[in-house]
This record gives C-alpha cells, structure tokens and sequence, in this order.
C-alpha cells in the first residue's frame, strides 16, 4: 500500500470521526434536555421538603428529588412556591428560605442563588431582569407592611430596585413588554413598566386575584379566588388595551393556594376539589360538568404544551403526592408518585 | 406509703446529695408526715422511673424535654433549642403523653399537647416518668406514658424553728446568650412551710453552622411557684400552690412569635383518720397564648373528691371523682351565626385497688369512667401484678448482700379526650369525633443487687400498644379549603426497653478531698415499632406498614457519674435514630449523637457560725460538635459552655 493511501485512509477516518463529534454536539446538552415535565412539589410548612421532580415523556415515569441528586449536599428546602423557566435555566422559589435556586434546566445543577429577599412568591422575566413578588415579613397582626416586587438584574443575580405595594402579592406574569402582578388584598392587577421598573395603571379585578395564564391567542387570564364559597372568577384581560374583555362568575374556587390554572388550545383549566374544569377562551361560561374527577383532593393541576395532557396532584403534605396523568378530554390515562404537596407542572 | 422527702430538695447539687440524705435520715424521726396520697401504689405492673435529685438540680435552668430527651427513651420532637417540644412516648403521638402537675393534667386543651420546652425543671420537687397507659389512674392522654411531677409532701417539725429561712441562689451562664437565674426560699416551722421558687430563661441562639445563621431564635421565660402547707388540728393539712409561667418564644427562622401565660392556682386540703385519708381539691387553670397577635385563652376550673381507704396493711382503696370545667375563649370557636364561645364539662369517677395478696405478690385492679359534654365518655380499666421471683437479703461478716428479681404486668385499655380544637375549631371542627382509645399491655422484670459498697440494676420491658380513633386531621374534601379532623388512623406499637446501671458507693463518711465517693455508669436502649394499620384513603395505601413520623426505632442514652471527695463529673449522651418526615416514610431526618459533660466543686464555708455551701460547675454541651437537626431543618446549636454558681444559705 502506498503513503498517500495510508493518508487518504487515515484522514477519511478522522473525517469520519470529526463528522462523529459534530452529531455529538447535538446530543443532549445534559439528563435533563429531554422531552418531559418538571414537577413542582411544594413541601409541608413544618418540615420544609419542597423539591423537584421530573416527568420524562419518553419512559412515561417521574423521579424525584432532583435537586439532591444532582447536588450533593443540597437540600431544595421550603415551601417551594415557584418555579418558572427562563433562558434554559430553571428559577426556583423556596419561601421559607427566602431565597430563589437558579438552576441550570438540562443539568439541574445549581448555577446561583438569590437571596435578600423576604418571602418570596412568584417570578417572571423580561430582558436581563427578573422580577420577583414578594410578601416581606409578617407585622404582628398578619399585614405585610413590606409587600413589594424585586427587581432582579439576571446577570448579577442581585436585587437592583424595589417597588413597594404593601399588600399581599401573589402571581406575577409579563405580557406585551410589561408586568402584571397579582395585587390580591387589593383585588387589582397592578401593572409596572418595564422600561423604567416604575408602577403604571391598576386594572380593578375579582375578588383575590391569585395566578395568571396567557392562552394562544395572547390574551392574559386571571384566575380570582374570591373570598367566600362560589365567588372565584376567571377574568380575560387583553394585554393591549388592560380591558377586562370577559368575566366568568360564581366559580367555586378553594381559596389561598388551590387557585391553580393552565392553558391548552382555546380552553383554560382550572380546579375545584376533586375536579378539574375547563371554559372556552372564545365564549367563556361557567362549566356545569367536570373534564375530570379524581378520587382524592386536588392542590395540584397542569396541562402539556405538547399534547394537552392534564396533570393533576393529589393535596397531601403528610406523604408523597400521586399525580396523574388524564388526556385532554379528561379519560385517565396513568399516575405516578411525585414528592410532597405537589402543586405545580412546568414545561420548556 | 411515700416517706417524705425534704423540702429544700431542690438545693441539690452532685456533691451535696450526700449530705441531704444524711440529714434527712435524722430528720425524719422528729417529723409528722401526711400520709401520702399518692398514686404510686395503684400502678402495679407498670415501669416508672423516679428521677433523683440530683439529675433535678443538673437539669435547673433546663426544661424537662431537655432532661427526658438526654436520659430517657422518650424521644422529644424539638423544633430548635428552647423551641417547642412534643414527645413521642413509646410510639405514640404528642398528645399520648399526660403531664400531671399535683394531680392536675396541664396539657394544652385547644392543641391537647404538653409543650415541655415550657415546664422548668427548677420548679419541680419530685418528678416521675410513668411508662405505658395509665388513664384508669392519670385519665386523658395517658397512653403512651405520663410525666408526673408532685411538690413535696410537707414534713412538719415536731420542734418549733422559728421559720428556719433557707435561701437558694444560682446563676448560670452559657453561649448563645444563655442566662438562667434561679431563686428559691423557705420558711417553716411546727405549723407552716412555705416554699418560694422564682426563675427567669433566657437565651440569644444566636448561633452559626456552615457560614448559615439561626436567625430570630430568642426566647424567655420567666415565673414563680409559691407554695404554702398548713397543718391544721385533728390531723387536717392544706396546701396552697399558685404558679404562674409567662414565656416569649420568637420561632426560627421565621418572623412569628409566640407568647405564653399560663397561671395555676390549687388548694390542696387532707384529713387523716385511722384507716382514712379524705383529699379534697381546688384548681384553677388559666392558660393564654398569643400566636403573632392571635389569642386562644382558655380557664378550667378542677374540683376533685377522694378518699384513700386502707382497712388492714393488705389493703388499699380509693374512691373519688373530678370535675373539669372549661371556659373557652378563641376567635375560632365561634362565627356570626353562632357567637358563643362554647364550654365543656369532663368529669371523671374512679376506683382504685391495690391488694398486697402475699408477701411477695402484689395486684391491682383500677377503674375510671370519663363523662364529656355532647358525647359518651371512656371507660378506663387497668389490671396489674408484681410477683417477687427472688428475694433475699442476707448480711454476713458485715457485708449486705441483697438481691430482688421482679416481675411484673399490666394491661390496660385507655383514652384520649378530643382536643378543643378538633371539636370546636371553625372552619373544620368535627362535632362528630370520638376519643381515642389505645389498649396496652407490658410484661417486665427488674433485677437489683447489692452487694457492699455496689449496686447493680437492670430492667427489661416490653409492650404492645393497639391505638384506635386516632384523631388526624385531612383535607376537607366536600366543601372548601380547610382541614378537618376525624379518627382515622389505627397503630400498633411494639417496643423494648432495657436498662442497667452500675453504682459505687463509699460508705465511710469520709469527708477528705481525695476519695473516691461514688461512681455510677448507666446505659438504656429502646427500640420502637410503631405500625400505620390503616391508610385514610385508597391513595394512602403506602402508609400502610409503615413506622409513624417522628417515631425513632432506635433509642439510646447513657450517662456516668463520678463524685471524687469535693469534686463532681458527668456526662450525658443520647443517640437517637432516623425519623420519617412522611407517612409513606419517603423521607426522612439523619440520626443524630449529642453528648453533654458537667464538672465542677462543692464548697463550704463558715459564714456567722453557720456552714454555708457553694457550688461552682461547667457544662459543655454538644461536646463532640457534631452538627444536626432533629425536626426537619431546624438548626440545632453547637458545641457550647455554660458556667453556673450556686449556693444555699441557711
């Protein structure tokens, strides 16, 4: 065999090789940058075990404990009220801990943490910023004197402004460049410009508005929990013009961390006890019968982007939580054990 | 009957116990005693343990779930130091344990628990760790075991003293902020003895692990227990006891804070006729506690009528009932429709009866029936035996040798009254809850032998307890978002308990520096099976088989003791093993060791003709700095110090 073959050979090997580590680049970017769902499991007051677990599409199984075992000594802690992704990188928020997890959302390993900021409760992003509800401490007779929304810089992970309100905050959301907070003693959506962090208009709402989802149409829903039986609503604010466009009435909505809502196609879903409902985001009107019905008491609920598959968790933070898993119509299909109180199901 | 026990007990330290027993051996002859009242006698089969005196002056500036925690199988869940805390007796719940202060239960009524971070050590003259149930003698919450804690029963002087003052004064420092002051005086003559404890707790726990500060951790209590004994003609006698406990707790990590009030008043009246002691009782308990700014105020008013009849020295009766009358006061109990605050009735009848059959054999059988307003009460019956398999006592050439083997049993059926807030609450509140009920049964047998100047004693028991009606509280599922409680679950508990000490003791009353006085070394080992039956629902079939939270299977403590002519060592130690966080026993906390050691030195001086004691000592507290939590991620302190000065002047 002559040089030149052994060259054309070997360097067709090393093509073949190179063309190798270029398909590499396309294998995931870690464990976790496969198709699935990250489970928020919030955790019992007392013993503080909110932690995080996974739903991976292909396997049809969830594990659990995430943030454990990718970080050795590190415990999630509690209540694990939020977690939003941003930038492939997962915002966890522990209340408790007065601190926000950012995680890398492919390794789930911890990349930073936030902290200074007293009771922390929802997180939403535009830009480099962040911007965080939070409750403040306790006054002595339950009020939150120090009730604001953080402004984050996400390069430095640091709080950069404060804008104060004084009551109970609770979701937040961005939509149309701006941010929309939840004002729940208030019962208004208070507003803040992005453009210099500063409070715009208030739009008047139910009772207690509590969470948001922005359907496909890019109308914001609010879900109100009200403050007796039968007084929760779901409002539909457009972003464009903040007008209140449709209001349904009389849900019965079980208070303070049961006002769970998700999105699919032209339906918003929401729950109720042991069931889910759904009204259509066109011609919204109270439902009469359930999409579905579980044995058990619901404090979790959530809905795939990918397929409409609801996600629902059972209310128990003496134990694991079932979730399980029902088709867009609501016919079961499959549960799982998640970890404890599971509330949330956050999707890429 | 109990011999009486000094009054100024609580002026104990290591070295000086020694002294007090001499003095009370001399005392005791020129005393008139009440008889006592106590119900000791009735709990025949049943393994107590009688705490001395010198682990009550060890634990002064302590609470008794300090003390239970270090030295007894009762795992105590504690949220943090000076925190609340519950215990788990023997497998059971917070609420199965009875903490009974001079025949009056103390436990909370709303939460139906005993916080024992609240009841100081300092205050109590005599306190026993009653294991197993005991309703037909404690009535509610004794299912797991009881804590019952008695002032002294007061020795009248047969000689007028002219009040005989006697002044106790200690200070003790620590780390973290740590300051325990503690003041008792007496006075007493033929006729009355007046007993004065004040004390003020207080500490920073301002403290740091891994660069991670304990945050907003303070707490404080401060109170006084006054007691006043009369001994009136015709063999009569009452006793007055007021104590009031005023706490601030600021809960870690967090920004709420809680504030206690408890005032306990009681008149305690005896009269003794040949073969009949009549007791008559007044209490009244008023109990206030402010979680942030929110007030649950309750007052209970206890009446009690008893006779203890002793017909012949085989023999003892006693027949009586209470009253428990309670005046509720919480913003929850009530609503707009219905603004009452409700009260509730519990009275009790009982019989009770030991019979000494032989020498060796003794028997038991006990009675009580609880009566509940708006519901049917329990009936509570207790069955014990005590048989002597060995006892010999033989003294030859001068040197005692005895040894006694015991066994003993006893099987009971017990209960546990719904707590207010189970009842009453609102939203949640069941009108509908029935008591709990546990039916217990223990088998046991003690060995002690001594032989000259050693002493050595085991004891191993072992139990089953079938609790049924468990109150828990579960997500409403009908209509709206609260809890409501029901009697759901059903535990089985299987345990073992085995215990051995070893004591020296120099008999020669030696008071030169160098000797070696006496020496003690104990260990104890509990092992704790406490079974979930019954999942509440068909999703919480994983907690079936499962050991309940916050019930350890392993249990170890250990201490030693040595007194070495005016100088004192100890050391406590306790091991305590993994503790579920959930029912389906999913998570849990690590095991944890802490190791506590004490030394320090008796003195006296003459000051105006009159020998007076000094105690200087130090404590070193979680001595091997090891770093744990012991309810799910509350910080627990570090190695820390404390320094303690003490004297008794008469």
């Amino acid at each position: 065999m002559k040089k030149s073959n052994v060259l054309v050979l070997l360097s067709a090997i090393m093509l073949f090789f190179s063309a190798c580590t270029k398909t590499a680049e396309i294998v995931p970017k870690g464990k976790y940058d496969i198709d699935g769902i990250f489970i928020v499991n919030e955790g019992n007051f007392s013993d503080k075990n909110g932690s995080l677990s996974f739903f991976n599409r292909t396997t049809d199984e969830v594990t659990n404990q995430l943030v454990e075992s990718e970080n050795a000594t590190t415990k999630l802690g509690g209540t694990f009220q939020s977690a939003k992704i941003y930038n492939d990188k997962i915002y966890a928020i522990t209340q408790n801990e007065d601190k926000i997890t950012v995680l890398d959302a492919n390794t789930l390993k911890i990349l930073a943490t936030i902290t200074g900021i007293i009771n922390p409760y929802d997180i939403a992003f535009f830009g480099d910023k962040a911007y965080v509800t939070s409750w403040g401490a306790f006054s002595p007779t339950y009020q939150l004197p120090d009730a604001s929304v953080k402004v984050i810089n996400l390069t430095t992970n640091t709080v950069i402004k404060t804008i104060g309100y004084g009551t109970n905050l609770l979701g937040i959301t961005e939509a149309f460049g701006k941010i929309y907070v939840a004002n729940a003693d208030a019962n208004q959506i208070s507003i803040i410009e992005t453009v210099n962090d500063t409070k715009s208009t208030n739009i008047p709402v139910s009772d207690y508005p509590a969470r948001f989802v922005s359907d496909r149409n890019g109308k914001l829903w609010v879900m109100c929990s009200g403050l007796s039986s039968a007084s929760g609503a779901l409002q539909r604010i457009n972003p464009a013009t903040n007008a209140i466009e449709k209001t349904v009435a009389n849900l019965t909505v079980q208070g303070y961390g049961y006002e769970k809502v998700a999105t699919y196609e032209d339906k918003i879903f929401y729950m109720e006890g042991k069931n889910v409902f759904s009204v259509n985001i066109d011609t919204p009107v109270a439902p009469t019968t359930p999409t579905l019905t579980t044995t058990y008491k619901l404090y979790g609920m959530g809905v795939s982007k990918v397929n409409g598959d609801i996600f629902v968790g059972e209310a128990t933070f003496t134990r694991s939580s079932e979730v399980a898993k029902y088709t867009k119509t609501g016919t079961f299909i499959k549960k799982y054990t998640a970890g404890i109180g599971t509330s949330t199901f956050v999707e890429r | 009957m109990l011999t009486c026990a000094p009054t100024y007990m609580y002026a104990q330290t290591p070295v000086n116990q020694k002294d007090t027993i001499t003095k009370i051996s001399e005392e005791t002859l020129q005393t008139v005693e009440i008889s006592a009242f106590s119900l000791q006698k009735y709990s025949v089969g049943l393994k107590k343990i009688v705490i001395d005196s010198t682990n009550l002056a060890l634990y002064s500036g302590r609470s008794v779930g300090d003390f239970l925690m270090m030295q007894t199988p009762i795992y105590i869940k504690e949220y943090g130091a000076g925190m609340l805390a519950s215990a788990s007796f023997r497998g059971t719940g917070a609420g199965h344990t009875a903490f009974v202060w001079n025949g009056v239960s103390i436990g909370s009524p709303t939460l139906g628990e005993v916080d024992f971070s609240q009841m100081p050590m300092f205050i109590f003259d005599n306190l026993s760790v009653q294991f197993g149930g005991a309703s037909s003698l404690l009535g509610t919450d004794a299912i797991g075991g009881s804590i019952v804690v008695e002032g002294n029963i007061p020795a009248f002087k047969s000689v007028n003293k002219y009040f005989s003052p006697k002044l106790f004064l200690q200070q003790k420092i620590g780390s973290f902020g740590r300051n325990n002051t503690n003041l008792g005086f007496t006075l007493e003559n033929k006729n009355i003895i007046s007993q004065t404890k004040i004390y003020h707790n207080t500490a920073k726990n301002d403290f740091s692990i891994a660069g991670k500060e304990n945050k907003h951790a303070m707490f404080r209590n401060v109170g006084f227990l006054q007691e006043v004994a009369f001994k009136l003609p015709k063999n009569q006698y009452i006793l007055f006891k007021t104590w009031y406990h005023n706490a601030f707790i600021e809960l870690p990590n967090q920004t709420s804070t809680q504030k206690d009030q408890n005032l306990r008043v009681m008149a305690d009246y005896f009269k003794e006729t040949s073969i009949i002691v009549y007791n008559a009782k007044l209490a009244y308990i008023k109990d206030i506690m402010y979680f942030n700014e929110e007030k649950t105020q309750t007052e209970r008013l206890v009446g009690t009528l008893g006779a203890d009849i002793s017909p012949n020295n085989k023999l003892n009766i006693r027949l009586g009932g209470n009253i428990n009358y309670i005046l509720m006061n919480v913003d929850n109990y009530v609503t707009l429709t219905n603004p009452n605050q409700p009260t509730e009735t519990r009275n009790d009848v009982f019989a009770l009866v030991r019979w000494q059959v032989k020498n060796r054999l003794a028997m038991s059988a006990n009675l009580r029936q609880t009566f509940v307003s708006g519901f049917r009460g329990a009936f509570a019956p207790s069955f014990g035996v005590e048989y002597q398999l060995k006892n010999a006592n033989n003294i030859q050439n001068n040197q005692q040798k005895t040894a006694l083997i015991l066994l003993k049993s006893n099987i009971s059926h017990n209960y546990r009254v719904p707590t207010l807030n189970s009842r009453y609450w609102n939203p949640g509140g069941n009108p509908d809850i029935r008591p709990e009920s546990s039916y217990n049964a223990e088998i046991g047998i003690s060995a002690t032998h001594r032989r000259n100047n050693f002493e050595f004693k085991s004891n191993l028991t072992t139990y089953q307890n079938y609790v049924k009606d468990w109150i828990l509280w579960h997500p409403n599922t009908i209509n709206g978002n609260f809890w409501t409680p029901d009697n759901l679950r059903e535990v089985r508990i299987r345990g073992a308990e085995i215990d051995g000490a070893i004591a020296y003791k120099n008999n020669q009353n030696d008071n030169q520096n160098k000797i070696l006085k006496s020496a003690k070394i104990g260990v104890s080992y509990a092992y704790t099976q406490s079974t979930n039956l019954k999942g509440i629902d068909e999703n919480d079939k994983s907690s079936e088989g499962k050991q309940l939270p916050y019930v350890p299977f392993n249990r170890i403590t250990a201490f030693f003791e040595v007194i070495l002519g005016k100088n004192f060592i100890s050391g406590q130690m306790q091991y305590t093993d993994v503790r579920f966080l959930t029912t389906d026993n999913s998570e849990f906390v690590k095991p944890f060791v802490v190791g506590n050691l004490n030394f320090g030195r008796n003195m006296s001086m003459k000051i105006q003709n009159k020998q007076q004691k000094f105690n200087f000592s130090m404590q070193i507290n979680n001595i091997f700095n090891l770093t744990y939590t012991n309810v799910g991620a509350n910080m627990m302190p570090p190695r820390n110090f404390e320094v303690n000065l003490s004297t008794i002047l008469e």
